[in-house]
């Protein structure tokens, strides 16, 4: 019963209601988000025109389940304010960093199959609520039917008008993972594509989210966030080639994490796979 | 009890005394500048007392004796940081439980460990590897220092109280040595006679280091007890109590002198390679009989117990329980014993007389060596040199011994900081007392053993402090924290364990099932899990949390199944889903302000 505060941190749950949405402001003005210029891109229709009875039914529904498994967490409001505060904490140079739930009524996203700064699929969200994401208190919900995860789905939308407002874009197109993903020569071109492309600045040298940038990073909410350590297990987005992939050409929108669709050449991308794949395998030789 | 009582409480008073005289001098110097002459002449600056929120200066590495673990101290604070399981059940870690613990363990649960030793590169501790032995069961485990949790646990057939355990000390350890203190049939199966102690064999097993497998076993016609290697990498001893191969007390008892056993590992080798052994259930045996020129015999007296060797390198002293002497065996000369030039009794430069019940010895690096005295409930010091120049030649009033420390009581095994080492610093003892009698609060007819700390920085050795231990510490190594704390990690990596977790989720193959669970504060992955009675379920969990001292628990109710994991670490259980109804499983291990509603269900559907 030690340090009964540390997990459930009310004060850091205040001082984010504090800071809301001016620091979202200051994060965009950075630069490095790559939110506040592709969302320009991505106004480019209105939503179909809803079958009003089905769709209420299903929102009625989907707040069920939302009130019963998710509002501890994502709030009330769907703003990410619930009664959980922090969702995970992750430590580096001593200094601990705080994860906190998604803020739906931004209607942004880190894990989707489409071009930065456009809404994911209803696959993207079935498969994050799905699968649960590693490394925070996002569990699986395999447990619930696909109809429950559904409504859902149709529930946490109504938390952001972006959802009215654009249109779902088509995913990215990643190809089959080519044979030299892995090999020696593709290892050597990723690592120096590491470096050219900026990976190193956040990420580090040994790959441990410890670049010279690391400690500045902040997302778009203002809070501060580390690059991912990848001795540190399962990626958020997913560990397989393809989904390092994905994660790289989609960005991981809200955060400095950008897309690079479209700046590398697709053999450039799985080069940076085979570097990052080295990364995970490589530390682990190392630490044994 | 009480004259004793009365006879050792002087000592101690005198110490408090001197630690008083020596704090006002202390405060002395900062009030005025002016320093007055020391109270002792040697270093008076060793710091005896940790304060709340301080960090000892050493780790002690502690047997557990029948308790089957290992103890992780601090020092000089003595405070008991980690009981790590190893041949033992532990509900709390879940150690016999897990899926991972008992692929080590089997089903065999009773362990008696009695050495603790660390891996060496020249002469010193690495900090990679802790070994201990399991006298009852006769297995060997191998404890990784970057995690402190056992890694291997190795069966030693053909042994019987697998007790003496040593690693190479140089170039690095590449071997590692077991005695098997009783002699016992080679094929023990109860076939032609096993009464007759005559057939009955003692086995030195050498051990790969790295890969926990059996290189051979040297068999012997004598029992072994405790063990040692020297600094070069060429021998290894073994102190042998019953060279009269008894099966009674009696005749274990009968001759004054037994032996100290030499093995050389130069030999060993060539007899390896050359193919001169003998392949018993797969393993390699060589012979090691008197004349074998594998091993040499060295005469000391009565019914030896420890060797241990000097940080120098020079010497093995052995000592004989029912003799009042220790024996100091020249190393340098063990070449010329083996190639028959002298006799083996020739290796031995001093035996002086230094106490009744002498067992081990440990070494302060300046040339002293300290002698536990079981009888005595003594610490004996005595200058090496000083023994040796005196051997043979002794006038009367000529003693090696300069110092004696009662300690409290019937002393058993005694060890230094990084005595075992040739970095021997002189600071600190222990003196692992088997008795505590008086000295704590009466908690009924099993008491605790005293582990007392001893300052040895000075001429005069000063007893620091007592230390009641659960059964039972019998030796220890005492590590300087600068070798093991920047090993010592807050996490494995997570795909360390081939099965780790990072999506949850539920799989099913006829009767199988199988649940993955991810625990990340203060939720599981799932927060259902639905099975039929007698499926064979395993969950694997893993916990998601990344921060330092973050662990989850899970506990099954009702189940009789509980462990801990900590960040990233994954462990599994299996079992058979045999009673019907819903089942919390929570968390056991606090993880944060809502730990108490980190829970999930499991539904065990009833058959029809």
């Amino acid at each position: 019963m030690t340090e009964p505060t540390r997990s459930f941190d009310s004060s850091a749950v205040q001082r984010r209601e504090s800071q809301g949405a001016s620091t979202l402001g200051v994060a965009t003005a950075r630069g490095r988000g790559c939110f506040a210029a592709l969302a320009l891109v991505c106004l480019v229709g209105l939503a179909p025109a809803p079958s009003q009875a089905d769709d209420a039914a299903q929102v009625a529904a989907g707040k069920k389940v939302y009130d019963t498994y998710c509002v501890v967490c994502h709030g009330v409001n769907g703003d990410g304010k619930g009664l959980m505060g922090v969702i995970h904490r992750a430590q580096q140079s001593g200094i601990v960093v705080y994860t906190y739930p998604r803020d739906f009524t931004a209607g942004m996203y880190k894990f989707r199959t489409t071009p930065t700064g456009s809404l994911p699929t209803d696959a993207d969200l079935m498969r994050t609520i799905t699968n649960g994401i590693p490394r925070s208190a996002m569990p699986s919900h395999k447990d619930l039917s696909v109809e429950e995860r559904e409504a859902v789905i149709a529930y946490i939308k109504t938390f952001s008008k972006r959802w009215t407002e654009q249109e779902v874009m088509a995913p990215i197109a990643i190809g089959a993972v080519p044979d030299y993903v892995g090999s020696s020569e593709s290892i050597a071109r990723g690592k120096q594509l590491y470096d050219d492309a900026g990976c190193v600045e956040c990420h580090g040298a040994s790959g441990q989210g410890d670049g010279p940038s690391s400690p500045e990073l902040k997302d778009n909410w203002g809070d501060k966030i580390l690059p991912f350590d990848f001795t540190s297990g399962g990626l958020k987005g997913g560990t397989s080639p393809t989904d390092i992939y994905r994660t790289f050409a989609t960005g991981l929108d809200g955060t400095p994490m950008p897309s690079y669709e479209g700046v590398l050449e697709p053999q450039q991308g799985w080069d940076i796979v085979s570097y990052c794949l080295e990364l995970m395998a490589g530390a682990q030789v190392a630490q044994r | 009890m009480s004259n004793n009582r009365e006879k050792v409480m002087r000592p101690v008073g005198v110490a408090l005394l001197i630690g008083v005289v020596a704090g006002v001098v202390g405060s002395l110097v900062l009030a005025n500048g002016w320093a007055p002459p020391p109270v002792q002449a040697a270093k008076t600056t060793l710091r005896t007392e940790v304060r709340p929120g301080e960090l000892d200066d050493y780790y002690g590495f502690f047997s557990g004796g029948h308790s089957g673990e290992v103890r992780v101290l601090g020092l000089p604070s003595m405070r008991v940081f980690k009981r790590i399981p190893v041949f033992n059940i532990d509900s709390g870690s879940g150690w016999g439980i897990t899926n991972e613990s008992r692929a080590m363990l089997g089903d065999t649960y009773v362990g008696d460990t009695h050495h603790v030793h660390g891996s060496y590169t020249d002469g010193t501790y690495n900090g990679k590897y802790l070994w201990v032995n399991d006298k009852a069961n006769n297995r060997v485990a191998r404890i990784r220092v970057d995690l402190l949790e056992v890694d291997t646990i190795l069966p030693i057939p053909h042994t019987q109280g697998s007790h003496g355990i040593f690693p190479q000390r140089a170039p690095h350890t590449e071997w590692v040595i077991l005695n098997s203190e009783f002699r016992a049939p080679l094929k023990n199966d109860g076939r032609g006679d096993p009464v007759d102690a005559s057939t009955y064999t003692g086995v030195h097993t050498i051990i790969d280091a790295e890969k926990m497998e059996i290189i051979a076993q040297v068999m012997v016609p004598t029992n072994l007890d405790l063990a040692a290697t020297d600094y070069s990498g060429r021998y290894s001893f073994a102190t042998s109590y019953n060279s009269e191969g008894g099966a009674t007390i009696s005749e274990m008892l009968a001759k004054d002198r037994d032996y100290l056993v030499v093995f050389d590992w130069d030999r060993i080798k060539e007899a390896l390679a050359s193919g001169k052994f003998n392949v018993v259930d797969g393993i390699k045996m060589l012979d090691g009989g008197l004349d074998s020129g594998l091993t040499l015999y060295i005469p000391v007296p009565k019914n030896p117990h420890g060797v241990n060797v000097s940080p120098d390198g020079k010497y093995a002293i052995a000592s004989g329980k029912v003799s009042p002497t220790a024996s100091v065996i020249s190393i340098e000369k063990l070449a010329d014993a083996f190639d028959g030039k002298i006799e083996p009794k020739d290796t031995i430069v001093a035996e002086p007389e230094i106490g009744l019940g002498p067992l081990h010895t440990t070494y302060d690096g300046r040339g002293n060596a300290y002698t536990s005295l079981f009888i005595d409930s003594q610490v004996v010091k005595w200058n090496i040199q000083k023994a040796i120049d005196i051997y043979g030649n002794t006038k009367p009033g000529d003693t090696a011994v300069v110092d004696r420390l009662d300690v409290h009581y019937q002393i058993g095994h005694t060890m230094a900081s990084m005595a075992e080492t040739k970095e021997a610093d002189g600071n600190f003892l222990v003196a692992l007392n088997k008795i505590s009698k008086d000295r704590f609060l009466n908690v009924g007819p099993i008491k605790p053993e005293n582990d007392q700390l001893v300052d040895i920085s000075n001429e005069k050795m000063v007893l620091v402090k007592d230390e009641p231990a659960y059964i039972e510490p019998h030796d220890c190594i005492i590590v300087r924290r600068d070798i093991i704390e920047p090993i010592v990690k807050h996490r494995p990596r997570m795909d360390e364990h081939p099965l780790a977790v990072t999506e949850s989720g539920i799989e099913r193959d006829g009767k199988k099932v199988t649940v993955r669970v991810t625990a990340s504060a203060p939720v599981y992955g799932l927060q259902r899990v639905e099975v039929n009675e007698g499926d064979e379920v395993t969950f694997i969990v893993t916990n998601n949390d990344e921060i330092p001292d973050l662990a989850h628990g899970f506990a099954i109710s009702n189940y009789n199944i509980n462990f801990a994991v900590g960040p990233f670490q994954t462990k599994s259980v299996t079992f058979t889903a045999d009673k019907p109804g819903m089942h919390w499983i929570y968390c056991t291990n606090f993880c944060h302000a809502l730990h108490l509603e980190m829970r999930m269900r499991l539904i065990v559907k009833a058959k029809a």
